[in-house]
């Protein structure tokens, strides 16, 4: 959800994609790189992700991944289903 | 759903680029190695990118896996490093596709039979619903054409009805929504300028309709066509259409002459329909209503003393049997207590009996049980042991191949992974085999159908289902003969396997423990069949040694039946007498008569009679077999007359009766009495007049009249010509001077040049029509006795393997043997005894075997006991022998081995 959520942005890179969730966290939430590679190619390969080949910034090829419109509903389920579930548990705690 | 589409499109397009995405990979998690080194940098943090990235190789082997089909790619690579490995050891493999091809092409073979005569259904409408309507008890017939036979159930059954209770049948039984009525006849047809005969089926007209046949070529039957004094029409079969008419898509609404009388021809029947009696596939179906002009004469429409017309019926839906037979009983009740002939209370009531029919008329089915039960114990015994010998030889290579899997073990290929590869190479084996099989298959089933049902046309040919079990027959082999090896292979002791390929000096390893059981069990089963392969050799020996009484060698028989063609009374009898005056004069023929029977052709007729001065025994009447014949008939097959007179010229139709008899008539009919000048007539001879006494002129030698196996009955031999019905066919037998069939080409003329409407049938010679008698037996003997030899030979190649690996494993253990003073004779004697305890253990277990089973099969032998010695006896000497061949390869090979170098390899 989170990958999905920084793609939802811009297209990007596997770089910038655990760069961006780091600093959107507050340097809280630090993705382990080695799990990041296989979760792409993972969401990729369902169709959620489609990615191309690019230059980066600094004049390097890198691959870009975007959201596709099945990536991007499956984004708004998850996220509708993320508010509700803390929502709930956030009311729980508050008991 | 979608998501595992776009999964596999992109997997499949990545399986083209393999290249492009190995690259791809390691360009991108280079691409986030350098950022983030650069990044590290940037901050001055001392530790490396790879840190907290982890195992780079590892993260790349999981995106490739999630990338490619790992499992069909693995799958791929180890078949072609399996058809490397098999294409590396040629014997080996060649060795295992034969077995495997003739275990699994046998089975396939045996299995189309099985399915076509036992397991298919007709291709018809809702086969499920046709029960086939026969009877059991005292029936209320005088007369009955089709079959007595016992069924499976036990019972024995009758097949026909009249026609008029097939007609109440169809008006009140109401649990059935039809009844199909029909009868079988031979004709003869006169389709343009040739002759010949054909088997018509009479049906009903609803036959079709009923059955759900639709026409290939014009139309079927319908009621209509059925009724009397409509124009005579004929729907013909496929081959019929292929054989006699050239597929000539003009035959519809050609006229036909069968029996004489024009016919239109008025449909074709698919190719996939053979009727509804498998085995005997009609020519033509013509409207019962005319059964008249083309059945026998006593196919009578009018006639409810005659019962001739077979019944199906199609059960309604929901209706269970016994509703059913409750809905027949009450009819038949009715027609019994109508009939003329009055009950003699001799045998139980006159009941319904009803049978699956979704195969059509059951008698074949129960004919062919026996003999395709004996055929598949025999083709799957041959394929246990096809893979217990690959088995065999699978473990024998998988010790030759130690230091390669331990290898591969160690450097870290997983178990399982092993595994599959080795089984990879046992199912491309039996794929192999399966391949090969199948092209087997077909001449082993034309073998079996030829000599086993009697030249039956049955449906039987390599379609899906059939393709289908061999599928199943290959998996199911590989995993027998595969699967163990496999995992045995695979489970070594890493160091010692390494460290020395040729496993030193440690005799005889549990390993091979399985493989002498392989053995043993390879015996035993090859001794089984050997064993039964000897039974039936024998049986057939025993039978061709009987003798039939008459000169069987250079005898050509052909059967001719004028009565179809218009000739009738003594029209007919001038006809045959012309024949037998011609065919005779034929340069090489030396003699010429004729008989309404052939010999030995399991037909007979019989008839009570009454013998002056012949007192019955326990109230049955004298019932001898009666064999019409012509003049010089005792010449010409070569029965000496021992007393009295042959029949000849002078017993012409107007002459006083008479007639030869047997010994055995003469034995048991006329004992202490001097047989010549005695009359009998036919009948309870009540009201016999004098001139139908038949004076016996003669009496011959005991000849065998309807087969080999049988006692011979008493007989009585009268002219045909003094026969006042006769109204039939007849077949001619001619005595040759050379090979009988060098005159048949001369027959033909003959009769075509007297009447070209009268064809010649079924041309023959005598040993010919013989040998189609005993066509059981001959496949039991030929079959068995080539799987037995097949067999036989795969224990021994597998014996010689094990053998043959185990000299080579204990070639240290040898040379120091013979260096400590070990005679060669010494060692060969130690590697045979080995193999002869095998025998010995194979033997112990396969003799006791075979003496149970053998008694299963004890009906179809003939002149021996089932636990007959000598082919026990036989069987056991040949194993034992072709186990001493194979194993003094070997053992020689022991005995050669120098000890020198033998011992300097340690």
């Amino acid at each position: 959800m989170l990958v999905l959520k920084a793609l939802a942005r811009a297209p990007m890179h596997g770089y910038d994609v655990a760069e961006h969730i780091l600093a959107w966290s507050g340097d809280v939430l630090k993705v382990e790189e080695g799990a990041l590679y296989p979760a792409l190619h993972r969401l990729e390969l369902r169709g959620l992700l489609a990615s191309e080949w690019g230059v980066s910034a600094n004049n390097r090829r890198a691959k870009y991944y975007r959201l596709t419109a099945a990536g991007r509903k499956q984004l708004a389920a998850e996220s509708s289903e993320w508010a509700r579930m803390s929502g709930a548990i956030a009311r729980v705690m508050e008991a | 759903m979608r998501g595992l589409f776009t999964n596999l499109r992109l997997r499949w397009r990545a399986l083209w680029k393999r290249r492009q995405l190995e690259s791809d990979l390691a360009d991108e998690l280079a691409f986030h190695l350098a950022m983030r080194e650069e990044k590290n940098q940037e901050a001055g943090v001392a530790e490396s990118a790879g840190r907290s990235f982890g195992n780079p190789v590892l993260v790349k082997e999981d995106l490739r896996d999630q990338w490619t089909f790992r499992a069909m790619e693995n799958f791929w690579r180890d078949l072609r490093y399996a058809a490397r490995m098999l294409w590396r050891s040629p014997g080996f493999t060649l060795v295992a596709t034969l077995s495997l091809a003739i275990g699994i092409g046998g089975n396939t073979a045996i299995f189309s039979v099985v399915d076509a005569i036992l397991l298919k259904s007709l291709p018809v409408r809702e086969p499920e619903q046709l029960r086939v309507v026969v009877s059991t008890g005292e029936d209320p017939f005088s007369s009955h054409t089709g079959y007595h036979a016992t069924n499976r159930a036990g019972i024995s059954v009758s097949s026909s009805f009249s026609y008029s209770t097939y007609q109440q049948f169809q008006r009140s039984v109401r649990q059935f929504s039809d009844f199909i009525g029909f009868a079988s006849a031979q004709v003869t047809v006169l389709a343009g300028a040739t002759s010949h005969y054909a088997d018509a089926d009479l049906v009903t007209g609803n036959y079709f309709t009923s059955l759900g046949v639709t026409s290939l070529a014009g139309r079927t039957l319908t009621a209509e066509d059925d009724r009397v004094g409509a124009p005579p029409v004929a729907v013909i079969s496929y081959r019929y259409w292929e054989r006699h008419l050239g597929l000539n898509p003009e035959a519809v609404g050609r006229a036909i002459f069968v029996n004489g009388h024009s016919v239109t021809v008025i449909g074709i029947t698919p190719q996939a329909f053979l009727g509804i009696w498998p085995g005997r596939e009609p020519d033509i179906f013509v409207p019962i209503t005319l059964a008249s002009l083309f059945g026998h004469e006593w196919y009578r429409l009018d006639d409810d003393d005659n019962a001739w017309v077979q019944v199906l019926g199609r059960l309604r839906p929901g209706v269970s049997d016994q509703q059913a037979m409750a809905g027949l009983s009450v009819v038949m009740r009715r027609l019994q207590e109508a009939a003329k002939k009055k009950r003699t209370g001799n045998e139980g009531p006159w009941r319904p009996v009803l049978e699956n029919g979704a195969g059509g008329i059951e008698i074949l089915r129960d004919h062919a049980f026996p003999v395709l039960l004996v055929l598949a114990t025999v083709v799957g015994l041959v394929l246990l042991i096809a893979c217990a010998n690959l088995a065999n030889l699978l473990v024998a290579r998988s010790v030759s191949r130690r230091r390669e899997i331990a290898v591969r073990l160690s450097i870290g290929a997983g178990r399982w992974r092993l595994i599959r590869q080795l089984f990879t190479e046992s199912l491309l084996l039996a794929a192999f085999g399966a391949g090969l099989g199948l092209a087997l298959a077909n001449p082993l089933e034309n073998l079996v159908l030829t000599v086993g049902a009697e030249n039956a046309v049955v449906d039987a040919h390599l379609d899906w289902r059939t393709l289908l079990f061999t599928v199943a027959a290959a998996l199911v082999t590989a995993l027998l003969f595969g699967l163990a090896p496999a995992f045995r292979a695979t489970r070594l002791d890493l160091t010692p396997a390494l460290k020395d390929g040729a496993g030193g000096t440690q005799g005889p390893s549990p390993k091979f423990r399985v493989s002498r059981l392989l053995i043993a069990a390879q015996v035993a089963l090859s001794t089984l069949l050997l064993a039964g392969a000897g039974l039936f050799v024998r049986t057939l020996m025993n039978i061709y040694r009987v003798d039939p009484g008459f000169q069987t060698a250079r005898l050509l028989l052909f059967n001719v039946d004028g009565s179809r063609s218009g000739y009738q009374g003594e029209k007919l009898l001038g006809l045959y007498e012309q024949i037998r005056g011609k065919v005779a004069m034929i340069p090489g023929v030396q003699s010429a008569t004729l008989s309404d029977f052939a010999l030995i052709s399991n037909s007979t007729s019989n008839s009570d009679i009454t013998i002056s001065g012949y007192v019955p025994k326990d109230g049955r009447p004298a019932h001898p077999l009666v064999l019409r014949v012509g003049d010089r008939f005792f010449s010409t097959m070569g029965i000496p007359i021992f007393l009295g007179r042959a029949l000849g010229e002078r017993d012409g139709t107007k002459a006083p009766k008479a007639g030869v008899v047997n010994e055995a008539f003469a034995h048991r009919y006329l004992p202490k009495r001097y047989p010549i000048g005695q009359y009998f007539s036919f009948g309870d001879g009540t009201n016999a007049r004098p001139e139908d006494r038949i004076e016996i002129v003669g009496v011959c030698r005991d000849a065998k009249y309807d087969d080999l196996k049988d006692e011979v009955a008493p007989t009585a031999y009268l002219p045909y010509l003094q026969d006042d019905e006769l109204n039939r066919g007849m077949t001619f037998e001619l005595r040759t001077a050379m090979a009988p069939m060098s005159v048949a080409g001369a027959v033909q003329r003959v009769v075509a040049a007297i009447d070209r409407s009268v064809p010649v049938a079924e041309m023959r010679t005598q040993e010919e029509q013989i040998r189609e008698t005993l066509g059981p037996e001959r496949m039991f003997a030929g079959v068995v006795g080539s799987f037995g030899a097949i067999a036989a030979l795969l224990a021994a190649i597998g014996l010689y393997g094990v053998m043959a690996q185990a000299v080579t494993r204990r070639t240290n253990e040898i040379g120091i043997r013979m260096a400590l003073g070990a005679g060669r004779g010494d060692v060969q004697w130690m590697v045979l005894r080995e193999s002869l305890w095998m025998v010995a253990a194979g033997l112990a277990i396969g003799i006791p075997a075979a003496l149970a089973l053998t008694k299963l099969v004890e009906q179809a032998l003939y002149g021996i006991k089932p636990n007959d010695p000598v082919s026990f006896v036989a069987a056991g000497a040949l194993i034992v022998a072709v186990a001493a061949l194979a194993a003094w390869i070997p053992a020689r090979r022991a005995a050669r081995v120098d000890p020198m170098p033998a011992l300097r390899c340690e």
